[in-house]
């Protein structure tokens, strides 16, 4: 099939829908009939060709691949219900991206926003910089979180990831601020660098590993054992981790994971494993 | 004001007796007339058409606090379902609770012009008319909710009629508010005190005064005043199964009080108490036994309060029953206890097609719907949003109309829920013309609006016309050509002005708000409203004068005179 190539060419900066751009919706559409969609560009609603730049390669790749050259945080909602295809993006990019996607993936070479994979069933997304707030999670006050497929940060990520997550894994190789996994039904979030504390708040299920340093427990977890491995999505992370039990405010039985290497702190719960 | 002819079109108008003829309609200054000067009327060409007065719905919860919390407790409701402005329609977003402009669009959009809002806390009434202002094209008004009131239930338990007609009159000309609303009565004050389950006949603490007088007392109440509306009840034991009983005993314990002008109580969403049963796994209907009573006693009229599958958001003042929702489906919600007067709560929801409790909740609905015989007397409702949202209404349409349609549905959902219902027995089908009486000609009879409901002259110029022709469409068979007609009108008038056509908003006029301008004897007023002021500092955390309404505050005030004042 095809490439094609989209250069951000917009001579404003108001936000830019960009919920057309996905490889389900153009696939079998040639340059003109793109250039000739309409969208939204802040409260004007403008033709793609006033815009972007579009332009046309062929690959070998049997999938349509979108590569969007440059930065384009403004265009929110990229690859919105995408479940086949391949995104690229060469820079940073909006919020919302790939939301309610089903398969395909999404490789973004800078940072994020927020509400990266919001109520996502199934496909990749890989984020070679930071990303923001509310990773995998549901909209606002939704009970939705994702529902599968995999979310990767190379960088850091903002507050609440994973909120209300049934399945599905959430990858963080950085550091996280606070309430990673709250409302954590099930899926598993694996966070390699350090938490701002208040993991897995009102969690009843899933699996939340830590690998550094958190400021904060909830006193609603018990720790039941020191496990000397966790496993994620069937690869196993060496410990040793404390393995608390919880949230017992909601009756829950969430796993949480955290090294005991970095947490000295932690060190007095250990006199409660029964 | 243009003056127009509707030529050609198949009117249905149940008040005038016309089913399916064709007959031309004259308007002019926004009312209906006998003929008008055809050379300078504007022809409207409704050739095959269906012709009906503009829909008028009793109860729907379309504006008042509660409709607002509601908003702000949802947004996941709001930001798949939204609008853009184009042309003379603003922008809104909303599912099962639109924002104010989108209400009105998609009402006038479905041939809606008149809607009720029925539950409406007395402090918190200037609200539900900011909100019913703002709400363009639609003929509202609101009704107080008095069933939980200090005051009322004070001079209830001392036999002070004269005095509680008094109070209820200060309150109507107050608040400008329509009918007397009544949420489980008693139970929600006896629930504050830390009461649970309340029957019909158990005292609310404090107060030593039963749900069956404060009925029976308000019932009495209305037709001193004289109000246009029989006493609207929202029935206790609401949501329980075995609740079908007390039903049936609220029914039967006002019909000593009744008249010969016909129904004295409307029992509204008597979906939602109509089950048999003692808990949820054996739920089942008890439509049978209300529908049989129904059919013999004149004095009480229903609407049904369809339950629709989908997401959705309850929303009552019934604060008991809420808790108890969430006790069940442990989301999101919120309660609150309004002052000396009543409860309320919200809970979001999601019915389900393959949940047992839900499909029967479903049936029952319908058996109501089609059990009741005389269609002047049951209505067509989905208890906005509490049911689910009313732009579903065209589907239940079609489920009333055509048999295939529900059948189809229902072999979907769990075998018990069709064992332990009515609905499969059920061969009735709705014709164009039950459909009209139900949801426009007696939804107008019941609320005492004589210019609405129908299109005799002399009656407003509110009129739906339909892209479907009724003399040749199998209504048991398609179904879907229904369903599609009636979610949007060819063209929809309000006041002689067209404001929707083909599902573009071409008119917002601004809507009446009515109310009840209620008056008793000066003494009688004089020597009660000290008392009120006295106890109004008591009871209270705001001033009284803080509790008017001005007429001025109303965009288009539409006060209506009570009947006959028969206050001793």
């Amino acid at each position: 099939m095809a490439l094609k190539k989209f250069k951000l060419i917009a001579n404003s900066n108001a936000p830019i829908d960009g919920d057309i751009f996905s490889p389900n919706n153009l696939a079998g559409k040639n340059i003109p009939e793109i250039l000739n969609l309409e969208t939204w560009l802040g409260k004007k609603r403008v033709k793609v060709s006033e815009i972007f730049e579009v332009t046309d390669e062929s690959n070998e790749s049997e999938e349509l691949t979108l590569v969007f050259d440059g930065n384009i945080t403004q265009v929110t909602r990229v690859g919105k219900n995408m479940s086949e295809g391949k995104i690229i993006v060469k820079g940073s990019v909006g919020a919302f991206l790939g939301i309610e996607m089903s398969g395909g993936s999404i490789d973004v070479d800078g940072d994020a926003d927020t509400f990266v994979g919001m109520s996502m069933k199934g496909g990749t997304i890989q984020i070679k910089g930071n990303a923001g707030d509310a990773i995998g999670s549901g909209y606002w006050g939704s009970r939705t979180g994702m529902l599968g497929g995999l979310i990767i940060v190379q960088g850091n990520a903002g507050d609440e990831i994973g909120r209300w997550m049934k399945a599905g894994t959430i990858r963080i190789c950085g550091n996280t601020g606070i309430l990673a996994g709250s409302r954590l039904q099930g899926g598993s979030i694996l966070i390699q660098g350090n938490s701002e504390g208040k993991l897995g708040a009102s969690m009843v299920g899933g699996k939340v590993v830590l690998l550094g340093k958190t400021s904060s427990t909830f006193p609603s977890f018990y720790i039941s054992e020191i496990k000397s491995k966790a496993k994620v999505d069937g690869e196993k992370i060496s410990g040793p981790f404390y393995s608390f039990l919880g949230d017992i405010v909601e009756n829950g039985a969430g796993k949480l994971f955290i090294s005991v290497e970095n947490n000295p702190d932690l060190k007095y719960r250990e006199d409660f494993i029964p | 004001m243009t003056e127009f002819i509707i030529r050609n079109g198949f009117v249905v108008d149940p008040i005038n007796n016309i089913n399916c003829e064709r007959v031309d309609i004259a308007i002019k200054d926004g009312k209906i007339v006998e003929s008008v000067n055809e050379s300078n009327a504007k022809t409207i060409d409704a050739t095959d058409k269906l012709v009906m007065p503009g829909g008028v719905d009793l109860h729907s919860h379309i504006a008042g606090a509660k409709v607002n919390a509601g908003r702000l407790l949802r947004p996941e409701d709001h930001y798949k379902d939204y609008e853009v402005k184009k042309g003379l329609r603003r922008s809104g977003t909303g599912h099962s609770i639109p924002s104010v402009f989108t209400t009105g669009y998609r009402y006038a959009i479905m041939g809606y012009t008149t809607v009720f809002e029925p539950a409406s806390p007395p402090i918190k009434t200037i609200h539900t008319h900011d909100e019913l202002n703002d709400i363009p094209i639609l003929d509202s008004a609101c009704f107080p909710l008095l069933g939980n009131n200090w005051f009322i239930m004070e001079y209830l338990k001392e036999d002070k009629l004269d005095e509680c007609a008094a109070y209820v009159s200060w309150l109507m000309r107050t608040l400008k508010g329509y009918a007397i609303k009544v949420v489980d009565p008693g139970a929600v004050e006896a629930w504050k005190w830390g009461g649970t389950s309340h029957g019909y006949d158990d005292p609310v603490p404090r107060f030593d005064i039963t749900p069956r007088e404060i009925v029976r007392g308000l019932i009495k109440v209305n037709k001193m005043l004289g109000l246009p509306h029989p006493v609207h009840v929202h029935a206790n034991q609401l949501g329980k199964p075995g609740n079908y009983k007390t039903t049936l005993e609220t029914l039967d314990s006002v019909r000593d009080l009744a008249g010969d002008n016909g129904p004295i109580m409307h029992l509204t969403h008597v979906q939602f108490n109509a089950y048999a049963g003692v808990d949820y796994p054996s739920i089942s209907s008890g439509a049978a036994e209300i529908a049989d009573y129904v059919n013999k006693n004149r004095h009480v009229s229903i609407d049904i309060g369809q339950v629709m599958f989908g997401d959705t958001t309850t929303m009552t003042a019934d604060g008991p029953f809420e808790y108890q929702l969430f006790q069940l489906l442990r989301g999101k919600w919120i309660n609150n206890d309004v002052e000396a007067e009543t409860g309320s709560g919200i809970v979001p929801i999601t019915y389900n097609r393959s949940n047992y409790v839900h499909a029967v909740m479903w049936a029952i609905g319908l058996d109501l719907a089609l059990m009741i015989d005389d269609p002047w007397r049951v209505f067509i409702t989905t208890d906005h949003p509490n049911g689910g949202p009313f732009t579903e209404y065209p589907r239940l349409f079609s489920w009333l109309m055509s048999k295939k349609a529900r059948d189809k549905l229902q072999k979907r959902m769990p075998r018990l829920s069709r064992i332990r219902t009515n609905l499969r027995n059920i061969d009735r089908e709705y014709t164009f013309y039950d459909l009209a009486i139900t949801t426009r000609a007696a939804t107008a009879k019941i609320l005492g609006l004589k210019d609405k409901g129908h299109l005799g002259a002399g009656a407003d110029a509110d009129i739906a016309i339909y892209n479907i022709n009724p003399k040749e469409i199998n209504t048991s068979l398609e179904y879907k050509t229904i369903r599609k007609a009636f979610s949007t009108t060819h063209i929809t008038m309000k006041e002689g002005t067209i404001v929707a056509k083909e599902g573009e908003i071409v008119g917002t006029p601004i809507g009446r708000t009515y109310w009840v301008d209620s008056h008793v004897p000066d003494d009688l007023h004089n020597s009660v409203i000290p008392e009120i002021k006295r106890k109004f500092e008591d009871y209270y955390t705001i001033k009284i004068d803080n509790y008017h309404v001005p007429e001025s505050y109303l965009e288009r005030s539409a006060p209506i005179q009570p009947s006959e004042v028969s206050a001793k």
